[in-house]
């Protein structure tokens, strides 16, 4: 069957089978940021934006996204011109392995584009839902913290 | 699904009842899709998407707040409206479901009608006299008490056409207080055991009594002897623990992975103490 769905901005038409989860449609397509953990809707590493909203690629059904709108982080910003809240997890050592960075960064946006000025709270709130094995997750919602005050223009 | 060949993507709720309906194969409906897309069913091979037919909304009208049946958890969660009722413990509930990925597509109809000892949002139907919508044919809808839509599984009371599509919440009143608390091993985790409870007020003594309790059980339930006990009396330390033991006596609760069903019986009289002092608490605030 056929479906339509606008993926970083452009619209693409895939012939799928019924059964395909929206996580091997886009990996099979070239978007390999978005990263197979669990497989079951718990880790996290598997999220995109959907319409602007986090969710689990890994436990969605490809034709469920026909006609919305999917991010995944390369939609987001490049080597030469990153997104602050890349940029922020650089400079605040909030990546090693960097497994679970897509999700965690695309969960982060959504909040942020959202809410420009979240509280700390909110900021865990947000990235409740994407494990991290390596970092402890200080780093990452400090890079939030300050990845949302550049995008204010606060510093 | 792995025999899943046609997706239709009705955008009227008739529409999406006739495909039900009228398909030559197995037909089911879809929302959020955490429970359907890694179903192993593969006798499944047509599924009719239902989040395209304005059943997203949340809306206080007429003493009511109306939930439509797909909207997402997290939404209820930060909703204005749902914030108000019974001090909150609906969008409460609802935050304390998962995580925001799994909660932005959660909808309020699919936790209800797939129904799994875990499940969390019918505590607090049951225990705020909730009312639930299905529309049974294109052009037949019905509405029954929380209390009935949950004597049995959903899966099994409702035939494959029949769609939840609202679910109908009376405004709570002044003189009242809400209280919902869930153990899990950790925050999002599925629920050992969840207890929901709404106590009005009127003279000094309690008008109305309401004790939910999920996932000790099968089913949740409302204990209906601890909700006699309560009524007619002073809300007190005394007569709350004594409700509370009720509980743990009359739930009868059941063993799995999560934890024991004995571990559950202590788990069911704690959380009602806990969640009926909280109430007691919030009226007495109140006053």
């Amino acid at each position: 069957m056929k479906i339509k769905i606008t993926i970083n901005g452009t619209e693409r038409e895939f012939e799928i089978k019924g059964s395909e989860k929206l996580i091997d449609l886009l990996r099979e397509n070239g978007y390999k940021s978005v990263k197979k953990g669990c497989g079951e809707g718990f880790c996290g590493s598997c999220t995109v934006l959907m319409d602007g909203k986090s969710v689990r690629s890994c436990i969605m059904l490809a034709a469920q996204a026909h006609k919305r709108e999917i991010v995944t982080i390369e939609g987001i910003g490049t080597l030469d011109n990153p997104h602050p809240l890349q940029t922020a997890f650089v400079d605040e050592g909030a990546v090693q392995c960097g497994f679970c960075i897509p999700g965690m960064i695309l969960s982060a946006k959504a909040l942020l584009d959202e809410k420009p000025k979240p509280t700390e709270e909110e900021v865990r709130e947000a990235l409740d839902g994407n494990l991290c094995r390596c970092t402890g997750y200080v780093k990452q919602i400090q890079a939030v913290m300050k990845a949302s005050e550049k995008m204010r223009g606060e510093n | 699904m792995k025999n899943l060949k046609f997706f239709y993507y009705p955008d009227t709720l008739q529409g999406a009842v006739k495909l039900l309906k009228e398909q030559p194969v197995k037909t089911e409906m879809i929302a959020g899709g955490t429970s359907v897309a890694l179903s192993r069913d593969s006798s499944v091979e047509a599924l009719v998407d239902i989040t395209r037919l304005g059943l997203n909304y949340i809306k206080a009208e007429g003493g009511y707040v109306k939930i439509g049946a797909t909207t997402p958890l997290q939404q209820i969660g930060r909703s204005r409206a749902a914030n108000k009722l019974a001090n909150g413990i609906v969008s409460q509930c609802a935050m304390e479901v998962a995580s925001r990925p799994l909660r932005n597509v959660i909808t309020l109809g699919g936790n209800i009608v797939k129904l799994k000892t875990w499940t969390d949002m019918p505590t607090v139907l049951l225990c705020l006299d909730a009312q639930i919508k299905i529309q049974e044919d294109e052009e037949e809808e019905k509405i029954i008490p929380a209390e009935d839509f949950f004597k049995q599984y959903p899966k099994k009371s409702l035939k494959p056409h029949q769609i939840v599509t609202e679910i109908i919440f009376p405004m709570t009143m002044e003189n009242s207080g809400g209280a919902y608390c869930k153990f899990s091993k950790t925050k999002g985790d599925y629920a050992v055991v969840s207890v929901g409870c709404y106590i009005e007020v009127e003279d000094g003594v309690c008008s109305l009594a309401r004790v939910a309790i999920g996932s000790a059980s099968p089913l949740p339930s409302r204990c209906v002897d601890a909700e006699i006990l309560l009524e007619s009396k002073p809300l007190e330390e005394k007569i709350i623990k004594q409700a509370a033991k009720l509980c743990r006596d009359s739930v009868k609760t059941v063993d799995s992975l999560w934890g024991s069903a004995r571990y559950r019986s202590i788990l069911v009289e704690r959380l009602v103490n806990r969640a009926l002092t909280s109430c007691m608490e919030k009226i007495n605030a109140n006053k």
